[in-house]
Order: structure tokens, then C-alpha cells, then sequence
């Protein structure tokens, strides 16, 4: 296997005293969709976290196609081809939508802005609802059209690395679908992506491979078509 | 009539215009970076004095003032380096009393540099006069109006339109997602503070040539109604810094032709305290008043305002250790230092005396400030009400120490309850300024109440009068006085630290919302604790006048209050043995640099800085 795109090598991260992971390592390769699945609290957040440098592991490296990116900050890491979708998120309330969409596209503020009205237009495309809505303030959609919102914004980045963090928290079933209809069109458009997840049938289904973390440290690990069967997995989410 | 009408809103659309410029830059940082800059008025104030001091290089004005605009900017972002961002996981009140301790340096260093006395600043279109109606305006209102009103807009479209303004709001609202997108969220806080330093610097110069002069003293009132502007229309909404502004000066303008002259800033300041009472989220602001709590305050729902929770990260590696003696140790010491009559001349006496008071207000300060968080940057006013009640009752009155001493006492206790009402349902860093608002306010009604307070002369000849048939003219004994009330107090203070009284203060300190779950009744404590603190304040005024013989507004300046809370914060906050420690060690400070007073104010900022970056526990230990 060629050198991974991503990759999380044995990282501790530390809250103050806590230890929110112990030696987790993961990897993304080229093309492929890796999700992170858990419990609550099981260190999923935290993962993706360190990878976009929202928090700085105490041990371990973390490699974005063989360079380290540990240390650095999060607007370098995005600097670097990486877009977010956080969780729970996270759209700019009081600006319109528009403005959250442009502000997507922050880390490619040097291109022409005739690309970026392009790439304006064509979130739109993918995401009508958001259309409609473009002068309206953010805050003010509903929290599955937030969820749209949230995707449209880290399309806009043009990412070779796409991280989101449960894309499907408190979103009804209808929209849960919609979500992961887009994600597939991404993957096959040939997207990496790391994802998180608690739901852990919807992720599987989309996901290459997958890992399950249980109190900071990784369970189990394989491909997605093994894992859903896997009893180790049930008991992640089950025996805390 | 209808003139002086017409002519006082045309002034107040003028000069409410520059106060919207100092809102814009206040409002900007708060949105930015979480914190009210109290170094805003100092900023103004150097803008002022460079353009001042490049024009008498030969520059014209406007090039003077462009390039003073760019270096103001930089000393912006130089107090972002040295106020904030060291102290980024800091206790919440460090950094805004690092903008202070930076204020204080530079108002200080101003005087040093330019000289203490008002200069004239040109003013070139002052003779330029156009009449509308019965008013008239000048050419410098009409510049002045115009600059602020291109400014505005700019700013507005720069916000709305540009990469890095969009970037800003995006950070002010919220700056973990704003990384995500790639913005450089540090980068962000420092473009605000440059920015606060250009707007700060553009309405000096149009202040200064409004007024055509330039004074060190001018960062200070400016400053204060720049923040009640941004904070009449909502602090963190751009469009409510500029409307506040007209309002502010509007209102100012026609209460100074109405009331007097005398009234404006009396007047801007009461707005303030109102606005922070009825309704501190401003006029257009929304429900972001929980943000006032400072930096650490963002993302929690109700910032805390507790020194130790903070200080478990930052400042691990400076343990926390107490210093917290015996009762019977301190009074020790009190009574070894009652022999110092015996050894030393009638100079060291008195430098010993004003220890004991001033020890007696760091006391004080650090129950309201320290034990119970609500940090006061007013205490000065409470000295002083008790030093006056001493003086008028004294000397116009006759009335004897023994009925002064319970009068000063009780009076000041009112006082304080009183005074600190409109603080206390604020947190965080909203305390701080109405608390700056209410000293402000007490030093211009001793300025300018003449007939009780004969103004400026201050009050001359306060007879000691006798205590138990005792003659209290000596001075030793007006020593030992201080040194018995200062016992007296420390002792009261210890004893209600200890009780459930003083552990509830600092439940309420650590987590208010907590403490208010539990039902207990947090405002009535907060008074109590406000109380307990005005009556030590007011026996160290009483003492004061005593000592001096005389009282004048001047020991009630700003400056007396920021020295009381470098005395809290070096003593450790809440540690009432730290506190006397620090307040005698900071009252010796001036003698020791009696060759350098002019130094002084510098000498204590530093100190404040240097504290609050490397050992906010202070000497003592946080309580
Ligand atoms: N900002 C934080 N401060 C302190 N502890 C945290 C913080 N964020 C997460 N934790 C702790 O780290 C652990 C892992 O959290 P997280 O990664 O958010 O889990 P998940 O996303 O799987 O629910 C939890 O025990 C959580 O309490
Ligand atoms: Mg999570």
C-alpha cells in the first residue's frame, strides 16, 4: 500500500489532567472513506480533533501525506487541503448563508472570484434548500438545514481531506438519508474522507474500513463489510 | 431657545460622532477577543500626542495624523502581545487588568514624555464658521463629522465585504468553527486590536482638535464614554457602537446646556451605571452579555469568575501556596510595630501610619475583590466618602473621633451597598467597569459638590479632637489609632472568612450560577460582602483625614484605585494576610522612590503586569 493520505500514529491527548486517548493510531489512505465509531465519550471527537490541530496530542505523530502536521496550528491544517464539517455544526448564526459559504472558502481566498462564484453556484446546486435561503441568516435555519449548510461550507473548501464529525446527531431519519446520499456522491467522486460516528449502521455502509474506539484506545479495526457483524463492536457501544 | 436646542444636538452629533469611533474599536475587540480594553482610552490618547509632536516636527496635519494612525495601530497590537494573548488560559480578570496595567504605563509615560500640562494642538478650520439656523458649526465640527462618518462607513464596508472582515466576525462569533475554515483565529484577535489603536487614534486627533489641545489625562474620560457608547447599543453589534455613540453624545450635549457644563461626564457616566442596570445587553444587542465574562467566559454558558479554577491549568507550575498565619501572629506583628514611635523620627511615623491605611483598604479591597470576585476598579470613591465624612463632620460639625469613627464606618457601608448595586448582577468584566464608573463618579462630586466638598481647595485644618479624654493630636497616637483599627478590622475580616458567611463569598465567587441553584440568596451576600468593605474603607478614609489634616479630590483619582488593586492581586486575591503584607509593601513603594515620583504610576503598572503573568497568586496565595 502506497503511503497513507492521512495518518495518526499512537497519539495520547490529554484535557488538563485527563487522558481522553491512549495510543490511538488510524489511517487514511488516498480515495478511501475511514469512519471512527464509539460510544458517547469514547474519544471520537477527540480524534478527529487532533487531526485538524484543535488539540495537540502529548505523544504520538500525526503525518498529512508524509509531513507532520502535529504542532501546527488549525488554520494551517486547513491551509493544507483539509475541510471540516464539526460537530454539532457550528454555522455562523448571525451571518446569511451566503456569507457562511463564502467563508468556507476562506482558505482559497486567492483564487479568482470568478471560481468562486462558480463554486457558489454549484453548492447551491447540490443543496436547493440552502438556495432558497441564500439572504437569511444562519441561525435562523433548521438544524437539519443547518446540517446542509455545514456541508455546502466545507464543499466550498475544495478539500482533498474532508473530516466530519457525526454528520448525523439530532437529525431526523429524512434527513439522515439526504446526508448520507451526498457523502456517497463524494466518495465517488473520489473524496477522502474521516469520518466519526455513532451510528454506527449508516457510517458502516458508506465507510472502506473502520475503527471502533471504547475509553480512548481502539478496539477493533477491518473493513466495514467485516465489522458489521463483529460482536466486538456491540459490545463497544454496550459495556462502557 | 430653539438655538441653544438645535446648537447642543449639532455639537452632540459631532462629538457623539468620535465616540462612535472609540465604540467601533471597543466593540470590535470585545467581539473578537472576548475582553473590554481599558487600555482604549490610552490609545486614544497617544494617537493624539504623536500627531501632536509630528506636526511640531513640520509635517502637515494630515500626514501627521495618517502616520500617527499607523503607529497607534501597532501599539494596538502590541497590547494584544502583552495583554492578552500570554494570558489566554489565565484567570479571566488577568488580562483586563493587564489593558489597565498597560493604561497606567502609558498615561504615566505620556506625562514623563510630553508633560503633564494641557498643550495646544492646531487646529486649522477652527476659523471656518457656517450657520444653520441660529446655531453655528465650524470647520473642525464639519471635518470631524464627515472624517468619522467616511470612517464608519468604510469600516462597515470592510466588515461586510472583505476576506479578512468577514474573518473577523466570523471569529467574534465563534472561533473554533472560524479555524476550521482556515482563518488564523490569533492573527484575527491582533488585526482587532490594530484596529481599535486606528480608530483610537483617529477620534484623539479629532478630539484634540476639537478641544485644540492635547493633555496625558485625556485617554481616561474619553475612554470611559467610548465603552458607555458600545455598550448603549449592545457590545458586540457594530451598528449599535455607532448609534450609541450619537445618542451618548447627543444626550451629554443637551444635558451640559440644560444642567451645566459641570454635568456632562457626571451625566455620561450615570447613563453608563443605568444602561448596566436596566439593560446591559444595550439597545441593539442581543443576548450576548454572558460573553462580558471575559476570555475564559466564550464558551461557557455563564462565565465564572473564579481565580482558582483558572489558575489549576496556567499556572500549575507556580503552586499555590497560602500564606495564612494565626490571628494572634498578625496582631504580633501589629503590636511589635506599634513600638516603631520609640526608634523612629516623626517622618517614619507618618510613612508608618499611612502603611497601617493603606493596608486597611487592601483589606478591604480584597474581600469585595478577592474573596467575593466582584472586582472593583471604584474603591477610591469609598476612601474618600469616608475620608470626607471625617473632614466635614470634624471640622464644620465638631464632632468628636468617637461619634466620627461609627459615622465614617456605617456611612461608607451604606455607601458601598449602594454604590456596588449596579454591579452586582453583572459578571466578569462588566463588574469592572461599572465599578470604574461609580469611582468616576464619586471623584467629580468631590470635585464639583463645592459647597459640601469646596471642590478642588479641598478641606484644610481637620481637627483631631480627643478620644476617651485623650488628646488625639499627637501623631503617634494617631498611629496607634491606625494601628488598633487596623487590628480591629483585620480581626472582624478574619473572623467572617472563616464563618459560613466567608465560605459562601467564595462559593458565589467560584460558580455563581451554582451557588444561586442552591438557593442561596447571592445578591444579599453580595451586599453584605460590599457592605463589610465600605465600613473597613470608610475607617481607613476617616484615618486618612485625620492623619493629613486635609483631604482634596486628588487622593481620590483613578490612580488610587488601580494601586489598590495591584496591592489585592500582589497580596494574593482573598488573602486578607497578603493584603496588609502587600498594602504596606506598596505604600513604602513611593517613599522609596521619592527622587522618581514622577516613575511612580509606571513603577506600579509594571508591577501589575509583571504579577498577573508570572504569579497572579501573588505573594500570599489565592484564597
Ligand atoms: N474540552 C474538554 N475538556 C475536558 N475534557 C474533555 C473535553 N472534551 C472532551 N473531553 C473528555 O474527553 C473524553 C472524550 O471526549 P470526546 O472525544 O468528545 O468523545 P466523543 O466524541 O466520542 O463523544 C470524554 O471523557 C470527555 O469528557
Ligand atoms: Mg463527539
Amino acid at each position: 500500500m502506497a503511503d497513507p493520505f492521512l495518518s495518526i500514529e499512537a497519539i495520547d491527548v490529554f484535557y488538563g489532567p485527563v487522558q481522553a486517548l491512549f495510543g490511538v493510531s488510524v489511517t487514511v489512505g488516498a480515495g478511501e472513506v475511514v469512519a471512527v465509531l464509539g460510544g458517547n465519550a469514547s474519544g471520537k471527537s477527540t480524534t478527529v480533533k487532533a487531526a485538524l490541530g484543535l488539540v495537540q496530542p502529548r505523544q504520538g505523530r500525526i503525518l498529512l501525506e508524509g509531513q507532520r502536521i502535529d504542532g501546527l496550528g488549525t488554520h494551517q491544517v486547513i491551509a493544507r487541503g483539509v475541510a471540516s464539517i464539526p460537530e454539532g455544526r457550528r454555522v455562523f448564526a448571525e451571518m446569511t448563508v451566503e456569507e457562511n459559504l463564502r467563508l468556507g472558502a476562506y482558505a482559497r481566498r486567492g483564487d479568482p472570484p470568478a471560481a468562486l462564484a462558480a463554486a457558489l453556484e454549484e453548492a447551491f446546486g447540490l443543496f436547493p434548500r440552502l438556495a432558497e435561503r441564500r439572504r437569511q441568516a444562519a441561525g435562523t435555519l433548521s438544524g437539519g438545514e443547518q446540517q446542509m449548510l455545514a456541508m455546502a461550507r466545507a464543499w466550498m473548501r475544495r478539500p482533498r481531506l474532508l473530516c466530519i464529525d457525526e454528520p448525523s446527531m439530532g437529525l431526523s431519519p429524512l434527513f439522515v438519508d439526504h446526508v448520507y446520499d451526498v457523502l456517497a456522491r463524494w466518495k465517488a467522486a473520489g473524496l477522502t474522507i474521516l469520518m466519526v460516528e455513532q451510528n454506527a449502521n449508516m457510517a458502516l455502509q458508506l465507510a472502506d474500513r473502520a475503527y471502533v474506539l471504547r475509553n480512548g484506545a481502539i478496539v477493533v479495526q477491518g473493513a466495514a463489510a467485516e465489522l458489521a457483524g463483529d460482536p466486538e463492536l456491540r459490545k463497544a457501544y454496550l459495556g462502557g | 431657545m430653539i438655538e441653544l436646542f438645535l446648537s447642543q444636538l449639532l455639537n452632540g452629533l459631532v462629538i457623539g460622532s468620535v465616540y462612535a469611533l472609540i465604540a467601533l474599536g471597543f466593540s470590535l475587540v470585545f467581539g473578537v477577543a472576548n475582553l473590554i480594553n481599558f487600555a482604549q482610552g490610552a490609545l486614544l490618547m497617544l494617537g493624539a500626542f504623536f500627531a501632536f509632536t509630528l506636526i511640531q516636527w513640520g509635517l502637515p496635519i494630515v500626514v501627521a495624523g495618517l502616520l500617527s494612525i499607523a503607529a497607534t495601530a501597532a501599539v494596538g497590537m502590541l497590547v494584544e502581545r502583552l495583554a492578552l494573548r500570554p494570558l489566554r488560559n489565565a484567570p479571566a480578570i488577568a488580562p483586563l487588568l493587564s489593558t489597565l496595567a498597560l493604561a497606567v504605563i502609558a498615561d504615566a509615560g505620556a506625562e514623563l514624555i510630553w508633560s503633564a500640562e494641557s498643550q495646544p494642538f492646531p487646529s486649522p478650520l477652527q476659523s471656518f464658521v457656517v450657520f444653520v439656523g441660529g446655531a453655528f458649526l465650524t470647520g473642525v465640527d464639519i471635518a470631524t463629522f464627515l472624517v468619522a462618518l467616511a470612517v464608519m462607513g468604510g469600516l462597515m464596508l470592510f466588515l461586510s465585504r472583505s476576506w479578512t472582515g468577514r474573518a473577523l466576525r466570523a471569529t467574534a462569533q465563534d472561533p473554533e468553527a472560524a479555524a476550521q475554515m482556515g482563518i488564523d483565529v490569533a492573527l484575527m484577535r491582533q488585526v482587532a486590536f490594530g484596529l481599535a489603536g486606528a480608530l483610537g487614534a483617529l477620534a484623539g486627533i479629532l478630539v484634540a482638535m476639537y478641544y485644540q489641545s492635547v493633555f496625558p489625562q485625556m485617554g481616561v474620560p474619553f475612554g470611559i464614554k467610548g465603552f458607555a457608547a458600545a455598550l448603549l447599543g449592545g457590545l458586540a453589534s457594530i451598528p449599535g457602537a455607532v448609534l450609541g455613540g450619537f445618542l451618548l453624545g447627543i444626550f451629554e450635549n443637551l444635558a451640559s446646556g440644560y444642567v451645566g457644563e459641570g454635568s456632562r461626564d457626571l451625566i455620561a457616566y450615570s447613563l453608563l451605571l443605568l444602561v448596566l442596570m436596566v439593560r446591559p445587553q444595550g439597545l441593539l444587542g442581543t443576548g450576548r452579555l454572558e460573553a462580558l465574562g471575559g476570555v475564559a467566559g466564550a464558551s461557557g454558558a455563564i462565565p465564572t469568575t473564579s481565580i482558582i479554577a483558572s489558575l489549576g491549568g496556567a499556572t500549575a507550575r507556580t503552586r499555590n501556596r497560602v500564606l495564612q498565619p494565626k490571628p494572634w501572629m498578625v496582631l504580633a506583628v501589629i503590636a511589635l510595630a506599634a513600638l516603631v514611635p520609640a526608634i523612629g523620627s516623626a517622618y517614619v511615623v507618618q510613612v508608618a501610619a499611612g502603611c497601617a491605611v493603606f493596608a486597611m483598604l487592601a483589606l478591604s479591597l480584597t474581600l469585595l475583590s478577592g474573596s467575593a470576585g466582584v472586582i472593583s476598579i471604584g474603591h477610591a470613591a469609598l476612601f474618600g466618602f469616608g475620608a470626607y465624612v471625617c473632614a466635614i463632620l470634624a471640622r464644620n460639625h465638631g464632632w468628636p473621633p468617637a461619634a466620627i469613627l461609627p459615622a465614617a464606618a456605617f456611612g461608607t457601608a451604606a455607601m458601598a451597598a449602594l454604590a456596588t448595586l449596579p454591579a452586582i448582577r453583572l459578571t466578569g468584566h462588566a463588574v469592572a467597569l461599572a465599578t470604574l464608573a461609580v469611582g468616576q463618579v464619586g471623584y467629580l462630586l468631590f470635585l464639583n459638590w463645592i459647597e459640601l466638598t469646596r471642590g478642588p481647595m479641598g478641606i484644610a485644618g481637620i481637627p483631631r479632637g480627643s478620644l476617651f479624654g485623650l488628646s488625639m493630636q499627637p501623631l503617634d497616637r494617631q498611629y496607634w489609632l491606625a494601628l488598633g483599627l487596623l487590628a480591629l478590622c483585620y480581626l472582624v475580616a478574619h473572623r467572617l472568612l472563616e464563618s459560613p458567611i466567608g465560605r459562601t463569598w467564595r462559593a458565589i465567587r467560584e460558580d455563581r450560577p451554582a451557588a444561586h441553584a442552591a438557593g442561596v440568596p447571592v445578591l444579599r451576600y453580595l451586599v453584605l460582602v460590599a457592605a463589610t468593605s465600605g465600613l473597613i474603607a470608610g475607617l481607613a478614609g476617616a484615618q486618612f483625614a485625620w492623619l493629613q489634616a486635609f483631604v482634596s479630590p486628588d487622593s481620590f483619582l483613578l490612580e488610587t484605585s488601580i494601586v489598590l488593586i495591584a496591592m489585592v492581586v500582589l497580596g494574593g486575591m482573598g488573602n486578607i494576610a497578603g493584603a496588609v503584607l502587600a498594602g504596606v509593601l506598596l505604600a513604602l513603594l513611593p517613599e522609596a522612590l521619592r527622587a522618581f515620583d514622577e516613575w511612580r504610576m509606571i513603577v506600579y503598572g509594571l508591577v501589575l503586569l509583571a504579577l498577573l503573568r508570572f504569579r497572579p497568586q501573588g505573594l500570599g496565595g489565592v484564597k
